[in-house]
């Protein structure tokens, strides 16, 4: 009813402003050379008539002449109210008028009264005048419902398109680590709130955690036992939907529940509500897709270089130890990658072509490997080949395509003096560049049966020597600012 | 900062008014250019720069690029403020 009373009200408002009402009501008034009057609906109370507009220069002027004027149009009103149809009455001074309904099927959503008309108005007239009303009103409903339908889906096309864009941003990440965050942050911005919590269950009953705190800061990132976290416990293994004034936890939900997405009080101070509940159900429903594909991917990149490393493990023992890959080694190499900004694939090549760099070696004879005096000219070409015997054992795997530039060109010199292709400057692959000078680095100051190990201060030393020449002078800097850190000077002093 | 500069372009500001009336709204430039009836070349532009500027807040990578109003309450403030010296 109070809709009904509303929609009544905006449409009578409609008409009333319309151009063509006024238009006609003009030209009625011009033909019968006197006022007209028109009434609003209320709805409800059916009985009260209220804002009467327009001058009558008949009714005598003062409360008492107006009372008289005001109770004839209200009976008018009144009588037409249950007739439905246009009634004439008269004003009490000596006129006839006629009160005309604003009327739609049985709606009545106004009246025109036509005061003491000098001629009799027609029915003819009266009865064209009903006919145009008709059609404008027909025209003003559906410009009222269009308004009311672009109010009330456009809000809701939005929000669509905001979990569609959601969609896209949370599945393109494929780092979990990278992905939680990202997903608080972005529940932040969606639902304005001051904090974001998601829980994640993890491996022997640890829970991770990742809350976000205003303006995206990352509050904390942990991974835990929950023994004593009593609400989170229930919150994960029952996969409670909580909506309460100032907090909305919902699920995450795959065929078992993997976590919990927490969004806490709203910055407008807003109580959360029925729509926000069903948009971060959405969310995490997608969100939950996003966590097992990224835990699927990782699965997969565990794989890959559990394999690489058990060729790494093979190797290692058919090339009496001098193959042998310290950490130090693969940290070096991977702290110059992210310095000279590679990004996570090319750091991934890097992380491979260090393991597997001297496959190669897999094809030298033994008194080769074990020699302790000086090369003749065909072990040294048994040498050059190595990078080639390299690629020729990796490249059956097609996820190491990336790899190869880095393990073929890894003995190229930025002078053009190196091998297998004698390739210069930045024509050599700059993965290449960064393993040529943590590779020789690192075989200086390893034991080799030809030679003692070089102190690690002697070994930067040659590198910083042959900077432009045998190596690239940038990744040199770089490697200076690697080396030193506290972290590698630690780990070096472990490796030897 | 001078919001102005930020402002004066039309599409700058059909932009900010779409988030005031959506602040939850997080979309790419295609989406906006059809909220506020722009092409998406010229939106995509002025999105960028108005991220820039630290109004909107950027969130994907370039490939799926989206766009958020910011959530600090004091550069909202000073666009509203700046947005009433506009007539449109």
């Amino acid at each position: 009813m109070k809709r009904d009373v509303g929609h009544q009200k905006d449409l009578y408002k409609k008409l009333v402003e319309n151009e063509s009402f006024k238009k006609e009501t003009d030209a009625l008034k011009t033909t019968l050379k006197d006022s007209i009057w028109w009434v609003s609906e209320t709805g409800e109370k059916l009985h009260r008539v209220t804002s009467i507009e327009g001058k009558c220069e008949i009714c005598p002027q003062g409360a008492s002449g107006k009372n008289k004027c005001g109770k004839k149009l209200s009976s008018a009103v009144s009588r037409v109210r249950v007739a439905k149809k246009t009634v004439k009455f008269d004003c009490g001074h000596g006129r006839l008028g006629k009160c005309i309904p604003i009327i739609q099927g049985d709606k009545i959503y106004g009246y025109t009264i036509v005061c003491h008309s000098r001629d009799n108005i027609s029915d003819s007239t009266i009865s064209l005048f009903n006919n145009f009303l008709d059609t404008l009103i027909r025209e003003l409903q559906k410009e009222l419902e269009l308004t009311k339908l672009y109010k009330t889906i456009r809000p809701r096309a939005i929000a669509l398109s905001t979990i569609h864009t959601i969609h896209r941003i949370i599945s393109a990440t494929l780092d979990l680590d990278e992905l939680l965050p990202k997903l608080a942050r972005l529940c932040l911005q969606i639902f304005r709130v001051e904090k974001v919590c998601i829980l994640l269950k993890s491996k022997s009953r640890k829970v991770i955690t990742v809350t976000v705190g205003e303006d995206g800061k990352l509050i904390s990132s942990y991974e835990r036992r929950c023994k004593k976290m009593m609400k989170r416990k229930r919150l994960l293994s029952r996969g409670n939907i909580i909506l309460s004034k100032d907090r909305l936890c919902v699920p995450l939900a795959d065929e078992d529940i993997i976590g919990t997405i927490c969004v806490i009080s709203k910055t407008s101070k807003a109580p959360f509500d029925e729509f926000d509940k069903e948009i971060l159900m959405t969310l995490s429903e997608q969100a939950a897709i996003a966590i097992k594909n990224a835990k699927l991917y990782k699965q997969q990149e565990d794989i890959i270089l559990g394999s690489i490393k058990s060729m790494a493990a093979i190797l290692a023992t058919r090339t009496l130890g001098t193959y042998r890959i310290k950490e130090s080694f693969v940290k070096i190499i991977l702290a110059m990658g992210r310095e000279m900004n590679l990004d996570s694939e090319e750091l991934k090549g890097l992380h491979y072509a260090a393991i597997l760099h001297d496959a190669g070696q897999i094809a030298f004879p033994d008194k080769l490997l074990s020699k302790t005096d000086k090369l003749t000219g065909k072990e040294y070409n048994i040498i050059r080949s190595h990078p080639f015997k390299s690629v020729s054992i990796i490249k059956h795997l097609g996820f190491l395509k990336p790899v190869i530039p880095i393990i073929l060109h890894h003995h190229e010199n930025f002078d053009g003096s190196g091998y297998p292709r004698r390739l210069k400057g930045e024509s050599i692959p700059l993965g290449a560049r960064i393993m040529a000078v943590a590779t020789a680095f690192n075989a200086m100051i390893a034991k080799r049966p030809y030679r003692r190990r070089v102190d690690a201060h002697k070994a930067v030393n040659e590198i910083k020597k042959n900077s432009g020449t045998q190596f690239d002078p940038r990744v040199v800097r770089t490697f200076l600012k690697i080396v030193n850190s506290e972290e590698i000077t630690g780990l070096l002093k472990k490796d030897m | 900062m001078n919001l102005e500069k930020y402002l004066r372009p039309a599409i700058n500001r059909k932009i900010i008014r779409f988030f005031l009336e959506n602040p939850s709204s997080i979309d790419n430039s295609r989406g906006i250019a059809t909220w506020i009836n722009e092409n998406v070349s010229d939106t995509d532009k002025a999105l960028k720069k108005l991220a820039i500027a630290k109004i909107l807040v950027s969130h994907g990578s370039d490939a799926t690029s989206a766009y958020g109003y910011t959530a600090d309450p004091r550069i909202a403030s000073n666009v509203r403020a700046c947005l009433e010296n506009f007539k449109d």
